[in-house]
């Protein structure tokens, strides 16, 4: 073992991860597991999504079978599809919940402005991961959705980036094939590495007035992961991902989900150049805070917040 | 005088019409052309002229050429089995069809094809008409009938099997966890049945029929089952949730009690 260990130096590697999540925490920092559950979301995203990729075809005519046959014939298919589907939810609900722990604290303030803009990029590549993943089952509601979607790429002048063609049809489907399994994760484990890293160079906001015993941390987190282990549990099985009917079934029209549901609504009211700064607003926003000050930030981060509940709730009932 | 005579005689045409196409029938049969009206051998195309061939009317009579057909016993059957062959093919053997051959002039033409159906409104012929019709002529307690009676139940017997099965497999078919891709032929092996049944019963052989349709019945009925138990098998996942819970609250008590000893050790 050790000389296995004079090699590869896992122990050591062990030993520095222990030590740093063992460090005394700041005051009032029970929220602080939030971006570990993301970690743990995402990982389990990774696992779920590669044995759905065993059997996905991403065929514009054979893709919505393959995913029938997921979730009908593959032993524990529709387990395993349930899991990504509702993993996917959780994980960017967490992530929502973490972005705005951190704004609320101002814990994005130097030194660690870069570690703010690393996981406002995530936020975005995990949204795009949503939207990408959400054409894939191919049944009435994913071709409607990447519709919409694709209406929204042809006001921001992307149709062609997006859609691969004139309208929404074959070439889509694999470019949100690869954007979702190639591109967008490629993307996530980088900006995830930088951001845990940057996490660890400045450790967390507040961590220079310790407060509480050192294990207590390792005890949330634990806590946290079995409860979301055990909540994605719950939803997999008690409501697993159902089938829609094959394109072009139904006339029944079509919601984005949940997380797209703010600007869906908004949209509804503005047009031409005015989406382009709805779609584009967000995102710029979330670059900008570091950089504004504070009481500013806070402000619009407010507003926009308040205006994305009402925007949402309004949309999902509407 | 007697030259015009002969010229009318000559000249005119004669009082003679040729029937040949169906609005001409239906001016003087009136009654008949009603009958037909809507029907769907009339939707087809299958007209008077179909069955009953042409002919030349001759002051407003019926001159009974060679190509005229009045459709009488027993030729009745063979007319409809010119298009309906299968059927026919299993009316032959029945003894129906052999009495109708050995009493060409039954008017009522009770034991042929008009027995059962409207041969001018051509309905579908349904169980409870039919079964009234045997009693023209059989006994209610006649084996014939009394087979009969069953022979019909067992039929829709297999018509209900078959639908509830196809019913509950459609409302699966959207089910995430239950497989249907394997029973979905019977879908189509069922219908297969059910169309071989609706012209094998034309040879009122209620035996091999009430047979033929309970085995039919019997493997919708399996495949109705087989689907009810993968539902069932598809409910016991909450008794893994239940486990993988427990597991979960195990390890958690676990971690709470080393935490608890810790923070002892720590004060201690």
């Amino acid at each position: 073992m050790s000389r296995l260990e004079e090699r590869i130096g896992l122990r050591s590697l062990i030993g520095a991860i222990r030590e740093r999540l063992s460090r005394p925490l700041p005051p009032n920092s029970g929220g602080a597991v939030l971006g570990s559950m993301a970690v743990f979301f995402i990982l389990i995203q990774v696992f779920s999504g590669a044995l759905l990729a065993i059997y996905y075809v991403p065929s514009w005519s054979e893709a919505h079978a393959s995913v029938v046959l997921i979730a009908k014939d593959v032993t524990f298919g529709w387990l395993i599809r349930s899991v990504h589907v509702w993993s996917a939810h959780l994980l960017v609900a967490t992530v929502l919940l973490h972005l705005v722990r951190v704004f609320a604290r101002g814990s994005y303030g130097k030194p660690r402005e870069v570690t703010w803009l690393t996981g406002a990029a995530l936020l975005g590549l995990l949204m795009g991961s949503a939207f990408t993943g959400q054409m894939l089952p191919m049944d009435d509601e994913a071709v409607k959705g990447a519709e919409v979607g694709a209406a929204y790429a042809r006001e921001a002048g992307l149709a062609n980036l997006v859609q691969g063609g004139p309208h929404v049809g074959p070439p889509m489907l694999t470019r949100m094939f690869a954007a979702h399994v190639i591109l967008v994760p490629i993307g996530i484990a980088l900006l995830v590495a930088a951001h845990l890293s940057l996490v660890a160079r400045h450790r967390l906001h507040g961590a220079e007035n310790p407060q509480g015993s050192s294990p207590e941390f390792l005890r949330r987190l634990t806590f946290a992961l079995l409860g979301s282990a055990a909540l994605l549990a719950v939803l997999a099985i008690v409501r697993p991902a159902g089938l829609g009917p094959s394109p072009g079934g139904s006339g029944a029209p079509v919601k984005p989900m949940w997380m797209f549901l703010p600007v869906y609504q908004a949209a509804k009211w503005v047009s031409g150049p005015a989406t382009l700064l709805l779609l584009m607003g967000p995102p710029a926003f979330l670059v900008a805070v570091p950089f504004l000050p504070r009481r500013l930030a806070v402000a619009a981060g407010t507003l926009i917040l308040a205006a994305a509940l009402v925007f949402g709730i309004w949309g999902a009932a509407s | 005088m007697l030259s015009l005579a002969a010229w009318l005689v000559f000249a005119l045409p004669p009082q003679v019409e040729r029937a040949e196409r169906d609005d001409q029938c239906i001016k003087c049969h009136e009654d008949q052309g009603a009958e037909v009206k809507g029907t769907m051998h009339q939707n087809a195309g299958v007209g008077c002229v179909s069955c009953h061939g042409t002919d030349e009317i001759e002051k407003g009579k019926h001159r009974r050429t060679a190509t005229f057909r009045p459709a009488r016993v027993p030729q009745i059957a063979n007319l409809c089995g010119s298009c309906h062959r299968a059927v026919l093919e299993a009316f032959e053997p029945s003894p129906h069809f052999a009495a109708a051959k050995a009493d060409p002039s039954d008017p009522k033409q009770r034991s042929t094809c008009s027995a059962c159906h409207e041969y001018h409104t051509t309905s579908g012929a349904f169980a409870p008409t039919i079964l009234e019709r045997c009693l023209n002529c059989h006994e209610k307690a006649s084996h014939e009938y009394v087979e009969g009676v069953a022979a019909f139940a067992a039929l829709d017997g297999h018509a209900e099997a078959l639908d509830r099965f196809e019913d509950h497999l459609h409302e699966l078919s959207r089910a995430p966890g239950i497989r249907i891709s394997d029973l979905e032929g019977m879908i189509e092996e069922g219908r297969t049945a059910r169309r071989r049944l609706r012209i094998s019963q034309h040879g009122l052989d209620w035996k091999r029929l009430m047979a033929d349709a309970a085995a039919s019945a019997d493997r919708a009925a399996a495949a109705y089952n087989s689907l009810a138990e993968r539902e069932r098998r598809f409910g016991h996942r909450y008794f893994g949730l239940g486990v993988f819970l427990g597991l979960l609250g195990v390890g958690a008590a676990l971690i709470a009690r080393r935490a608890r000893l810790l923070r002892k050790e720590s004060a201690a």
